[in-house]
């Protein structure tokens, strides 16, 4: 029995075991430490997830499907070949994949995990990663921020005394910033606050509009498969620009070949609108600690997205100093979800750490006055920032005269009315007939450390108590649901783990395929039938070895800049 | 109080923050959070407490978030030692009175270039104050203007600036600034995108549909009525009254009946209304109250009375004087009533 830590992220997820006083990362079915968070069926209706998916995105573009973690929490369907499901389904699929490479790498059976979340993620996001979890049959025992988790593993690995860290995640689709104190092995959570939607995919998104616009093409007419293919090259061209100076490459579309090239000062002004958007959070935070920027200690960076340059140089020149990043920023997330897992699992190594959470935004429920119902403002019940657990109570009243019930709207956000945050659940509390302003009704939130919200109705005058349950919440399924989601997805057939290399491979040459052109192509058609026939042959260790060279042959002659 | 404050921390009382944080953290450990949240939540509370007794230096806010009141007057001369940040909105104070110069918008890039240099909490103040400033010089403009005209800011200008600043993505404006105040510099920001589902949206229901759904529900009246009327004339054979008069009459008392009934139900509308999701609600958007019911069912007996003593006094002619009037009845009783319908979406 073993807890594990795993991050379940929108382009990248990986696992993590705390094991004699060290974390450990553990590596996927194909040897590598992150597994790309994409989902692919093949023709004959059988999963694919991880690397051997990721490479399916350019060949099978309509059978694959990546970033789903976008959507988690919400009811959209993402078509996959025939069926179509919901991201809280995919994650499951992720989750169950990372499951079996802990299974196979420890050899025992895996049922509990810590899994990490964007700070900023709302209640609804939260429930659906849960059920993602239960779906893929593992029991939940913590849900942390994922800022929280790489502070941990930093505190671990740096162990100072009195320190302040502001830590700034990028991560492919959120932005989270968390400002931390650590002193005699507390871990203290100033606050925290974030983006929802702001991550390195949008990066990507603003110079894939670029390029369309530079070229005057339309991209909703660009062929999926081209489309995938650019999006491919993006990527690869934003690392690329941080590392060198200058980046281009060209790609085909629509019969014809286009060049696209990109230095540094052009890629900031491309990013600007995102690149404001990231001092709002750390503006934010700075406010909420009430601590001045020249009280930060250190500056941590984790998550992908902020290895790019443009990133860097933005954010030195706003905080007047060098970040740092120790630790892998792609890795730093699993880690600190792994100590988080020890820390509940009661490692005697971990015995002198303590870690206290915030709340990163205000919850609280909607008020009218007498005169104005059209524009109802919100009254926050837990500020944001709070430190957790917490549970408040407010007191409120009926409107009017002869009310029979007061309907509780729970929302999450920091605006003045309602209207603009985010509805995460509604109640009715019933209360008896009387004069307007008569009937008093006590209303608790309760906030625990997984960030899961509860609420208490009390009447007075009936001495009655209601339970808030948020059916109304989107991504929240009944029993019946549950059970049929896990029946639909045990249904799905999924490769087998030591299929897994042979597949990748496979699903990297046929990407190879649809990319270059003439006579390249066909080199690439002789490997893949060579490879297919050494398949067929059934032999493991010829399998092995032929593998190994086509690899070798891969990288070194094809294409040398493939990252992962 | 405080007393047992200490006592929670187990410590003496003293006014050194450093041993209060090392107090906590030794408590810390044998009521975590998660293990007790319970104890955690009174530790806390004791250490919040204790920590912020006098308020001393450790956790000052930053002094250049303290501008909530500081108006800045652009005519008062600033102190020798400025910070790069109040150099900048002191010139554009400076700008703002220059006539000539300040018509210009390279004028104004030039000073607001300055901003690149800036920290990000440096940033922020200035973005206050440049805000303020704003809208300081839009009332300027306004008064200067000769009279019969209201001259106002160049929207290239208020464009410069939210290009720098990026206040109409910036909701924490709310917090210094009234909602009216933002309005006049930027459209404010939409709700988020994230938002999931909608609650139900009404608008009140046009004549049409209502007229339509009315007659579905008389029809579902009219036997129910006819068999009424035909008992009423059985036990009251001498009732001064033609047969028509009592059938209209006692139709009506079942419409009404029946309507009350069905709009103090679930449904909260009969049966006409439930088919073109029409609802009776009142003011407040909720159900209506019994009393609220009872009232519109005697407004609606005031019109539909009108019409009948009009038609039933002036024979034919009255049919369309009767309607007539009955229409007019019916729109000031519009006013009146505590409930209104209104149709989901």
């Amino acid at each position: 029995m073993a807890l594990i830590g795993i991050d379940l992220g929108t382009t990248n997820s990986a696992c993590c075991l705390w094991k004699d006083g060290n974390a450990t990362l553990i590596p996927n079915a194909i040897g590598k430490l992150l597994t790309p968070s994409v989902v692919s069926i093949d023709n004959k209706g059988v999963v694919l997830i991880g690397q051997a998916a990721k490479e399916r995105l350019v060949s099978h573009t309509e059978l694959t499907t990546s970033k789903f973690k976008r959507l988690i929490g919400t009811n959209k369907k993402t078509s996959l070949g025939k069926n179509s499901y919901t991201a809280t389904e995919l994650s499951s699929l992720v989750l169950r994949s990372l499951k079996q490479d802990a299974e196979a790498y420890l050899n025992c059976e895996i049922t509990e995990a810590v899994i990490s979340v964007p700070a900023y993620f709302n209640d609804t996001q939260r429930k659906a990663t849960k059920l993602a979890a239960e779906l893929a049959s593992l029991k939940v025992d913590r849900l942390v921020n994922e800022p929280t988790a790489a502070a941990l593993a930093y505190g671990l690995h740096e162990t100072p005394d009195d320190a302040r860290y502001l830590i700034l995640d990028l991560g492919g689709g959120t932005f989270d910033v968390t400002i931390l104190e650590y002193f005699d092995g507390v871990m203290e959570v100033h606050a925290s606050s974030g983006d929802n939607q702001l991550g390195g995919e949008d990066f990507v998104e603003l110079l894939v509009d670029d390029f369309c616009t530079e070229h005057d093409i339309e991209a909703k007419g660009i062929k999926a498969s081209e489309l995938s293919t650019l999006y491919h090259q993006m990527e690869k061209l934003k690392r690329e620009v941080s590392n060198s100076e200058t980046a281009s490459f060209s790609t085909l579309v629509d019969g014809q070949t286009f060049n696209y090239e990109m230095n540094n000062d052009r890629f900031r002004k491309i990013c600007e609108p995102l690149l404001k958007r990231l001092s709002f959070p750390i503006e934010r935070v700075l406010m909420d600690a009430r601590i001045a920027l020249n009280n930060i200690d250190e500056v941590i960076l984790v998550g992908g997205a902020t290895r790019m340059p443009v990133f860097h140089q933005h954010i030195s020149k706003l905080l007047k100093r060098f970040p740092s990043f120790d630790l892998d920023p792609d890795e730093v997330v699993t880690i600190g979800a792994g100590i988080q897992a020890a820390l509940m699992a009661d490692d005697k190594a971990l015995d002198d750490v303590v870690l206290t959470d915030v709340s990163p935004y205000s919850l609280g429920i909607e008020i009218h006055n007498e005169s104005d119902t059209d524009n109802p403002y919100f009254d926050p019940i837990i500020e944001r920032n709070s430190i957790l657990p917490t549970s408040i109570s407010k007191t409120y009243t009926n409107v009017s005269s002869f009310q029979r019930k007061i309907r509780a709207n729970v929302y999450q956000g920091e605006s003045r009315y309602a209207n603009n945050n985010i509805l995460i659940g509604s109640f009715d509390v019933k209360i008896p007939m009387s004069k307007a302003n008569t009937t008093i009704v006590d209303i608790r939130f309760s906030y625990d450390m997984n960030g899961l919200l509860e609420v208490d109705a009390y009447v007075e005058k009936t001495a009655k108590r209601f339970n808030a349950v948020f059916e109304q919440a989107a991504g929240s399924l009944t029993e019946k649901q549950i059970k049929e989601a896990v029946n639909r997805l045990s249904a799905l057939k999924i490769h087998p783990r030591h299929e897994a290399e042979n597949k990748t491979l496979m699903a990297r040459l046929e990407r190879i395929y649809e990319q270059k052109l003439g006579d390249e192509r066909d080199v690439i058609a002789n490997l893949i039938a060579k490879f297919d026939f050494v398949i067929e042959k059934q032999d493991k260790q010829l399998i092995a070895r032929h593998r190994k060279e086509l690899c070798k042959t891969l990288d070194q002659v094809v294409e040398q800049d493939w990252l992962l | 109080m405080i007393k047992q404050y200490w006592s929670t921390l187990e410590i003496e009382p003293t006014d050194d923050k450093r041993s209060i944080k090392k107090a906590y953290a030794k408590k810390l450990k044998f009521c975590k959070p998660e293990k007790d949240p319970e104890g955690f939540k009174k530790l806390r509370e004791a250490y919040e407490y204790l920590s912020n007794i006098d308020n001393v230096q450790e956790y000052q806010p930053a002094d250049i978030f303290s501008y909530h009141d500081g108006e800045v007057n652009f005519n008062s001369s600033f102190q020798d030692e400025e910070t790069p940040s109040e150099q900048l909105i002191h010139q554009l104070y400076l700008l703002a009175e220059d006539d000539t110069k300040r018509k210009i918008l390279d004028s104004w890039k030039s000073i607001l270039i300055q901003v690149d240099g800036l920290d990000i909490q440096e940033k922020r103040t200035v973005s206050i104050e440049c805000f303020r400033f704003l809208l300081g010089y839009a009332e300027q403009i306004k008064q200067g203007s000769p009279p019969g005209t209201v001259f106002q800011i160049p929207r290239a200008l208020i464009d410069y600036f939210d290009n720098i600043f990026y206040w109409s993505q910036d909701s924490s404006l709310e917090l210094y600034f009234e909602e009216e105040e933002l309005e006049q510099l930027i459209t404010l920001p939409t709700t988020p995108s994230l938002k999931q589902f909608n609650v139900n949206t009404y608008s009140e229901a046009d004549m049409h549909t209502r007229a339509v759904m009315t007659i579905i529900d008389i029809i579902i009246c009219v036997v129910p009525a006819l068999l009424a009327s035909v008992f009423l004339s059985q036990i009251f054979p001498k009732i001064p009254l033609s047969e028509n008069e009592v059938l209209v009459t006692s139709g009506f008392c079942i419409y009404l009946i029946y309507s009350f009934c069905f709009e103090m139900s679930k449904w909260k509308g009969s049966v006409g209304k439930r088919v073109a999701n029409l609802q009776i609600l009142n003011k407040k958007g909720e159900q209506s109250t019994i009393i609220e019911l009872i009232w519109r069912g005697c407004l609606k007996s005031v019109y539909v009375g009108t019409a009948y003593i009009i038609y039933f006094e002036y024979e034919f002619t009255g049919f369309i004087s009767g309607y007539l009037a009955s229409f007019v009845v019916f729109y000031f009783i519009q006013f009146i009533s505590p409930a209104k319908v209104y149709q989901f979406k």
